[in-house]
Formats: C-alpha cells, structure tokens, sequence
C-alpha cells in the first residue's frame, strides 16, 4: 500500500500459530512490517521489523524463543547499470530459496526446513551484488556479498556472522523449472576463528499447480573442533482443489558430524599414552545427531494473501530444535 | 420455443462481445516507448526481465518505467503468453515473494489510449498495445505475435485501415 503523496510504501504480513507438541500453545508467531521507499532514481530503501511471538497463549517454550523485536532487513539498494544492482545493510543470506523467501504466507507449511536456518546465520550486515544475466539464452540470477561483524539487532537465536564471502546463482533452466547453487565461506561471532566453507545447491519445479523443491546443504569447518554439518529436504506440493493442496517434506539433517581429533584422543587415553597411567575413561564423543522429519500437510489459499496451513511432523530425534506434533497457522500477506 | 428464442438472443449478445475481443486478441502486439526512446532496442528475453521488474535500467542508465494493460485484456494476457510463456495466474506467486522484496508489477492502465497517453508522456516508459491502436505520439521497437514471435514491418502494412 503506497502512502498517498509520498514514495513510501508499507506492506507486511502476520500469523497466527497453533502448535501442539507437548503443551498446546497458540502464538501470533510473527508480525512482520515491510516499509521501503522508491522514485525514479535508482536509490530505493527497504525495511522489515517483525515481532516474534509478540502474543503467546501458553509460554511452553518461551524461554527458547522469546518475545523479540527483531530487525529482518534494513538495506539500501543501488542500480548501477541494466545488469548490477550495488546493496548496503542488512539482507537476508543468499543461500538456498527457502530463507529469502521465508515469509509465511508465501510458504507451503508452518514449519521450517532445519537445513535452512541452522547450517548458517539467515542474515547478514555487509556489501552485496546482485542482478540478472543471460548466459547461453539463460536467464542467470546472482549475488555476490562479503559480510562483516556488527550485525544489527540480531534475533536471539541466531548467531551472526563475523565475516563471510559468499556468491549464489540461480538459472532458470525452462519455464518449470529452477536451479540454484550456493557458495560461503565464514566465520560466526560465537566461534571465532572457524572458518565455515558452505557448499549448497537447490531446485524448484513449478506446472499446473504441482510442485517440487528441494535444499541441500554441505557445511564443511576447516579447523576439527566444529566438525561438518549436512542436509537436505525434499518437498512436493499437489493441487486436491483449486485451492487446496497436499504437501509433503522429508528432511535430513546431520547437525556436528564425528570429530576425528576427538576420537585419536579418546584412543590414547584408552591406552594408557603417554606415560603409563590409566586415566579414568572420558565419555565417548556423542553420535552425531541426524534428524529425520517427515511432514505432512494441507494448505489452504483462501486468497492468494490469505494461507491455512496444518501439519503434522514426526521425527526420529528431536534433540535439535525440530517441533514434533501437530503445527497450524494463519497467515495474512498485506 | 420461448427458452430457445432467449438462448438465441444471448448467443447473439455473447457473439456481439465476444467476436471484437477475440479479434483484438489475435491482433499483433506493437511494444511502444516515448519518441525520444525510438532508437533503443528490447528482445522477448528483455521484455521479461523488464516486466518481471528484473531490469530496472536501460543501458543509458534511465530508470525503466513498465506499464501494463489490466489482467482482464485479452492483450495482456496475449502479452503474458508471448513473453513470460505463462498465463497472468502463474504470476501470481511471483509477484508475492516479489513482494516481500519491495518489487510490486508494473503500474496498470486501464485501456490503450491510456497506455499511449502515459507513454507519449513518461520519460523511459515501456508499454504495448494492439498494433492497430498505435499512432504517431510514441515509437514502436517490436511487434510480436501471440507466440512471441517477431513480425517483419511488411506484413504489418495490410493490417490496420491507417
């Protein structure tokens, strides 16, 4: 919606959500508020603020995500020529589809793929470059954006970035179908000095209402202590009604992988090396944690700003934040 | 024999209305710019990136201005085949994850007078309309046909009276 007599425009979107694993508990899980200004220069502002969880029913697990007003995006966009488009600010992280994407009117299900908000910080403070190209008659999406510590009021459960390089390029390949790969490298305010490389590819096919998605992560950690983390999710989405669908999403996702370090120390202590003394055993290193999810859902787009969606999620390890149980939402694009 | 004559009578009124939009339909598309523009130059794959607000400059640096004719033109959904090879309701999720990125469609005009009339006037706008609605207030790069194929200026001469 444009503010008369100014180049501002607003816009948003708002859910509420029903969830039931353990204790029901019903959320406006977020209300987000998109606010950007643009004329007929190539400048153009863009904000988005959302409030996470800003009213809870029941607070069964308010203490992992809290009341929070958080800062989405706030950048400033230059076009520089037909083909580059300069960024300056906070932007949402150019890796895979889903998380530029995110918001939840425009998705298929209440739940969030795990692969694409653990294996990396969803936004980043920096410089990026982006536009469309054609390459060999393809339409060629890309950005290039370095990142730098000092990212502006982050969400609480997100640990930023301390530096990234990173570049992402999506092809359309025909008209039904997408593909998209993702590179990084970076180091996370938390763990400093552990240089992350992340390697990830995706797809999307879209044609007369039937869907295909699909994410893959690859998260390599130069140092032993981080390990590497790996995922995908496949999803499908088909037409029952002209405005119901059926979705179903499967995911993997293997958080710290074995640390071979860890493992060469547990065997010389097993062995009594060096110096002949048996010391008490350490624990063993923990498995790592795979997470397998299997989701199914119904969406219903009442309107094409209006989505109902229900799922039910069941896992076979919910040691990594992935609700299992029963997830509903109401989502209003405005 | 009442019902037939009534079905008959709407056939009519049907054919009335709906014979003018299926000419207009099948007409050539001229894609239209101010005059001061008439020397640029726009392919099928630039006009997609322009109306899917994909290309935001032209390469002098002018800050392009699409206008659309309304989702219920016959035009525009020939327009909608042509370049994007995809009906106006494909588009749909397109513009809302646009949307959340600050990018909303082009501006709509509400017939092709207007669309002439904003483009004689704009400066770096892009349009189109059925050839036969253009005059000599603005300039035509391409005509297309509804597969979104270019025609040659010398077909186009037998089919418009002016």
């Amino acid at each position: 919606m444009q503010v008369p007599g100014t180049d501002l425009t607003v816009g948003g979107y708002v859910t509420g959500e029903y969830s039931q694993h353990g204790a029901p508990l019903f959320s406006i899980s977020n209300a987000s508020l998109l606010l950007w200004w643009e004329n007929d220069s190539p400048l153009k502002f863009f904000s988005e603020i959302d409030l996470q969880r800003g009213l809870t029913a029941q607070g069964s697990y308010d203490a992992q995500e809290p009341q929070y007003l958080s800062l989405e995006r706030l950048y400033a966009d230059y076009a520089l020529s037909a083909d580059v488009t300069l960024r300056g600010g906070k932007f949402l992280t150019p890796i895979g589809r889903w998380n530029q994407v995110h918001a939840d009117p425009l998705v298929w299900t209440t739940s969030r793929p795990l692969v694409t908000e653990i294996a990396f910080p969803t936004s980043a403070t920096g410089v990026m470059a982006l536009g469309t190209v054609s390459l060999l008659g393809k339409d060629v999406d890309y950005n290039f954006y370095a990142a730098e510590d000092g990212d502006l009021r982050p969400a609480p459960n997100v640990d930023p970035f301390r530096n990234a390089l990173g570049v992402r390029a999506n092809v359309t390949v025909s008209d039904s179908l997408q593909i998209g790969a993702s590179l990084a490298s970076f180091e996370q305010r938390s763990e400093q000095h552990e240089v992350k490389n992340l390697l990830g590819a995706d797809f999307l096919w879209q044609r007369d209402g039937f869907e295909a998605t699909g994410e893959l992560i690859y998260r390599l950690s130069e140092s032993t202590s981080e390990g590497n983390e790996r995922g995908f999710f496949l999803q499908g989405v088909a037409p029952l009604a002209p405005k119901l669908f059926a979705v179903y999403r499967f995911e993997l996702f293997n958080s710290v992988g074995p640390i071979p370090g860890s493992q060469n120390a547990f065997l010389a202590y097993a062995l009594g090396l060096p110096g002949g003394a048996q010391p008490p055993l350490p624990p063993l290193p923990p498995p790592p944690p795979t997470v397998r999810l299997n989701i199914v859902g119904l969406t219903y787009r009442y309107q094409p700003n209006i989505v109902m969606k229900i799922e039910f999620v069941d896992g076979s390890n919910g040691a990594i934040r992935a609700p299992i149980g029963v997830l509903s939402s109401i989502s209003l694009l405005f | 024999m009442r019902y037939r004559a009534i079905i008959s009578g709407l056939s009519l009124v049907v054919a009335g209305v709906a014979a003018p939009m299926l000419a207009r339909a099948a007409e050539p598309i001229a894609v239209i710019v101010p005059l001061a523009d008439a020397k640029r130059s726009v392919t099928l794959s630039d006009l997609a990136l322009i109306f899917r607000r994909k290309r935001l400059l032209w390469p002098d640096g002018g800050k392009i201005v699409p206008i659309n004719l309304p989702a219920s033109d016959p035009v525009r959904r020939d327009f909608s085949l042509a370049v994007f090879s995809e009906p106006i309701e494909a588009s749909e999720a397109y513009w809302n994850d646009m949307y959340f990125h600050g990018i909303t469609p082009p501006f709509v005009a509400s017939s092709d007078e207007a669309v002439i009339r904003f483009i004689e006037q704009s400066k770096d706008g892009i349009g189109y309309v059925p050839y036969c609605s253009v005059d000599r207030r603005v300039a035509v790069l391409l005509v297309i046909d509804s597969a979104g194929h270019p025609i040659a200026p010398a077909a186009l001469a037998p089919l418009c009276s002016h």
